[in-house]
Order: C-alpha cells, then structure tokens, then sequence
C-alpha cells in the first residue's frame, strides 16, 4: 500500500452540509480559480501513480467510530496543484483491509460551493484500521489516492 | 502519546493522555491478577459514562414525560392485540430482560432485549426499521405477534374512557370513529394479499381517514417509543469501577474483582471483543455475520441484514416518511447512503452487552443457553457455518482456556445494572401523566 504525502494542518472552519446527489452525477465545468490555496484544516495525499494531488478535510476531523461523516475534497492535477478540477469523476469509499469489508453504506457524492467535491453518508461502524480511498478519473484512466486512518 | 507512564504502584497520571478536561488525576490500581496495561486504561475511561440517550428526531414525543407514560401504558394494554391476550410486555417482560428468555419466537427469531435500545440506530435483528417508534408499530399488525389491525388499534383508544383523553392531551384530538361506514371495525393495508378483508376495508376508506388512522397509529409507536427510551441500564459495576480509575478513587477500584479484570482485559485486547460491542453501549449498531449455525442445524435460511435493507427502505413509516418529524434530518439521509452486498446476506445485528447475563439465552435465535455457551463458540468457531468468501476476516478461534472463559464472563456479569424505578416495570394505574409522575419519569432518565 502507498502512503504519499500526506500533510496535516490545524482544523478549518466547518463547511455547510448540502444536499446528497447521485454518485455517478459529478461531471462539471473545469474550474475557474486561477490562483487557489488549500483551505485551513486540510490533509493531502498524491494519487499512486502521482497524477493528481487530493486535498481533503474530514467532517468531524478525524471521523469518530459510529458517527457519520462527509469528506470534503478537492482534485488538483499534480503539475497544477492551485487549479482545483471538477471535470474529473471522484468516487469516495473506505475499507478496512486486515478484516477485508467496507463500509455498510455508499457515500453519495455531489460538487461543493468552494469549487471541489462533497462525499456526504460515510460511517465507520468498527474500531481500528480503515483506509479512506479517492478514485480520480479523467477519460478511460482510473487512480486511486488513499490514507489510512486509525479509529477507537 | 501514553508511553512512558507505566506506573507500577498506586498512581499513574493519564489526565493528558486521555484527553480528560477535569485535572483529577487517575489513580490505576494494579496488581498481577489484573493485568490492564495503558492502553486498555486508556479505552476503559472512554466505556463510561454512557450518557444520555441520543436524540430522536423522527420522534417529537420521544422526550415528552407525559407520552411515555401513555406508552408505558400501551405497552402492557393487551387489548392493542386481535385476542385481547398479548402485549408489548408478553414478549418484552420487564422480569426476563424485557424479553422472553426463549429461543426463538416470531420470524423464527430471538426476542431481543429492550435495554437502551434508545441507543440502537435500526431495530430488529435485522435492521428493518430505522426508529423504535416505527418498530414499535411492526407487531401490532404481525400476524404471529398481536395480530391486530391499525384501524381497530386507534379504535382501542377513542372507545376507552381513560385512553382517549389521555392520549389527546399528549398528540390532539382523535379521528371521530363512530361512523364504522367511514372508520371499519378492522382495516390496514395488506400489499401482500389485495385480497384480503382488511386490506379491501382499507382500500374502501378514503384517503383522508387513512391518513388520520395511520397519524394515530404511528403516535401509537411514538408513546410507546417515549417509554422505551426510558430503559436505561448504565449504573453497572463496571461503569463505578470506569468512574473510579477516572475519579482516583483507589478504593472504590477495589471493588472490582480480579476476575473481572482480567476478563476486561480480554475483552479489549486478545479476544478483540471491542471490535464490535464498541463504545459505552458495547454495539456498534451494525450487523455482522458470525457464522453461527441455525438453530435447526439445517443451511441458514435467513437473509438477515440484505432482506432488513429493502425492507427499512420501502417502509412506510421510515424517518424519510410524511410521519417522520424530521424526514430530511440525519436519519432520513441515512437511508440514502444504505447500499446492500452479498457479505450482508445472513449479519444480524450486534446487541448491546449490558445487562448481558440477564438476557439469556443468545444470538439470533437463542442458540447458545449462557454466556459460557457464547465465549466457547468465540473460542473454537466449533460448527460455524462455511462462509466462503464472504466469510468476516475478524472472526477467528480465540483459543481461550476455560479459566479465561470464566473471566470473561465475570466481566460480562459486571456490565449488569437493572436498577430501573420500579414503577416504569409494570402498568401504570392510569396512562396520564401527573406532576407526582415528573419524578419518576426523570428518575428513568
């Protein structure tokens, strides 16, 4: 398994919840942001093969055991990491390996107001190693990002 | 971060590793029958308290003092059944656990114990209603439990000199029934079976009495919801000891035996038992395939979990229904993100362990007659079902000598606590609620 980059800062603001949209529903128009910044409170970790950076925060930061969550993300190719993209197709998931089963639910997934992406319905039910995954894909090409995380 | 603390003797300062806001520090009592390293300290602390029951918001009574004492009622009216010989409490008998200590009963199921069941995040075995008030609904009308219908269930309550007022007081006034041309003596939808007398009465009302039936109705679930949450076990031996190591108070740690040590140790580390009797509730309110075999010995034929998913999805009384009173809230949006996999084909749901060794016997059909049933099962997965591929990986034989059963079951002992007020343990003499009743009610809380 691949750990790349992962970077913590301080917590950030809490973002508002939106509305869930179908998951496969998340094509849009590339952003316009010319000159963006990684929001307080955020991690990120580049995809495996190191095509693209993913700067996420977790709501609450970190994920409690048994209390649902959103992940708030945003997917920057690694050659421009201030152009946040929205004409990519983002899948959120998370598993636990050692036991080799996921979550009971599928997050749904819908663009957010800061110009990224909003995976809303996670839940981790049991304690201990679970991996959050983020599947980027642009046209026929598929990578995946993901960082561990350790729950009580 | 609490390496590096290991104090052999009397004291060891965990206030910062825990994250603890109070600066009492927490004396650890140790001895060698008791063998709880810093790690298994530190998950202690956050087992107890368990608090307050979490929020309902589907339910705008569930709080309400005065509709859990008309649910308390409720629950023991046997008139709500088509025999006038079965209530909520036939099954749920506050003396046996609020269950029945049976093997299986309805659904070729266990009865499940009610204790904090405010806790749980779907009800039943498998899941398949997302609200005690809507799963309070499901046996009035189950044909092998009260066998009764919504319609005559409502007219149970505007015929009763006491139950009308009463119920009018909490929810408002009740449909006017007197017109059976308009309100049949026994009526509910039976999608199942359109041809049905019931269903075909249903059918023939119109659908503003429907909906004034079904709103009574699922009041009904809500009262006796209201008073569910009221069962309350969190004053256990284990909770005083959890109080104590926080609190320092090294005698009152004494009071917890070394057996039951050892047993907790166990169940926090090598027997991994934490994994999914989690957090201060000991559940993780969710389901999981433990390969225990059916009680009849035959394949298991019970899909559990994968037939609970459709089932809370389509039912008509689910937080994202017109009678949830928060249908867009957390619990509606739940329902969203349930998806359904082949793994989930035979879970059942993680019941709490409090009061454990009062709600025998156990699993999904009462399979095992006592806790040593349970622990050598864990220990030697002796008849589990082959699971396949879809089998869960943390299930693995635990190997426990005998003596670690019996500690763990000495720990388990040690989450009892069935100190409820002993008026909320039977009917009470009239379903108002009074001032003189705030007491109780509180003290239930």
């Amino acid at each position: 398994m691949l750990l790349c980059g992962l970077a913590m800062t301080a917590c950030g603001a809490v973002p508002a919840q939106q509305p869930a949209a179908p998951q496969t529903d998340v094509r849009a128009k590339p952003s316009d942001h010319a000159s963006w910044q990684a929001p307080l409170g955020t991690h990120a970790v580049v995809s495996n093969d190191g095509a693209w950076r993913i700067v996420y925060r977790t709501e609450p930061d970190p994920p409690e055991r048994g209390t649902l969550f959103s992940v708030e993300v945003w997917v920057c190719a690694t050659s421009a990491p201030d152009r946040p993209r929205k004409d990519v197709e983002l899948l959120v998931d998370a598993a636990m390996p050692q036991h080799q089963h996921g979550m009971n639910r599928v997050p749904t997934i819908s663009p957010s107001d800061s110009g990224g992406f909003r995976a809303q319905g996670l839940l981790f039910h049991m304690a201990g190693s679970w991996e959050l995954y983020f599947d980027v894909t642009e046209g026929a090409v598929t990578e995946r990002a993901q960082v561990k995380l350790e729950v009580e | 971060m609490i390496r590096g603390m290991r104090a052999h003797g009397i004291v060891g300062a965990l206030v910062l590793a825990l994250g603890l806001t109070s600066l009492a520090p927490i004396v650890v009592r140790r001895s060698d029958a008791a063998p709880l390293d810093d790690a298994a300290l530190a998950r202690i602390v956050k087992l107890a308290p368990l608090g307050e029951p979490p929020r309902d918001s589907t339910n705008a009574y569930a709080d309400d003092p005065a509709a859990a004492r008309f649910g308390q009622f409720l629950f023991f009216e046997k008139r709500l059944s088509a025999d006038g010989q079965v209530s909520c409490s036939t099954c749920h008998d506050p003396a046996r656990g609020f269950a029945d200590g049976k093997t299986t009963s309805t659904h070729d199921r266990h009865v499940p114990s009610l204790w904090n069941v405010a806790w749980q995040r779907w009800l039943f075995w498998d899941g398949r209603a997302d609200s005690l008030w809507s799963q309070a609904l499901k046996p009035l009308e189950e044909t092998s439990e009260m066998h009764s219908d919504r319609t005559a269930c409502v007219r149970v309550l505007w015929s009763d000199g006491e139950l009308r007022p009463a119920y009018e007081a909490v929810f408002g006034a009740l449909p006017d029934m007197s017109d059976t041309s308009r309100f049949p003596l026994h009526a509910r939808p039976v999608p199942s079976d359109p041809r049905h007398p019931e269903h075909m009465a249903w059918t023939k009302m119109s659908d503003a009495d429907r909906q004034s039936i079904d709103r009574a109705f699922v009041n009904i679930g809500k009262a006796i919801a209201a008073y569910e949450r009221r069962l309350v076990s969190r004053n256990s031996k284990f909770d005083r000891f959890a109080g104590a190591l926080k609190n320092g108070d090294a005698s009152a740690q004494a009071e917890y035996g070394a057996a039951e040590r050892r047993g907790l140790a166990l169940f926090l580390g090598k027997g991994e038992c934490r994994l999914c009797h989690a957090g201060p509730n000991f559940s993780d309110n969710e389901f999981h395939n433990i390969a225990v075999p059916p009680l009849d010995r035959r394949p298991p034929r019970d899909a559990g979990r994968h037939a609970g998913i459709e089932s809370v999805r389509t039912d008509p009384f689910n937080a994202q229904s017109a009678f949830s009173d928060d249908p867009r809230g957390e619990r509606a949006r739940e329902l969203d993100a349930l998806t359904r996999t082949f793994e989930m084909w035979g879970q059942f749901k993680t019941p709490t362990l409090r009061n454990v060794a009062r709600t025998a016997p156990y699993m999904h059909q009462g399979q095992m007659a006592t806790l040593t049933d349970v622990l050598r099962y864990y220990s030697k997965l002796e008849n589990a079902i082959p699971a396949g591929h879809h089998n869960e990986l943390v299930l693995k034989p635990l190997d426990l000598s005998e003596g670690e059963i019996a500690d763990l079951v000495a720990f388990l002992e040690s989450l009892t606590d069935e100190s409820l007020p002993k008026e909320l343990l039977s009917a009470p003499s009239s379903p108002r609620f009074t001032p003189a009743d705030a007491e109780i009610a509180g003290r239930g809380n």
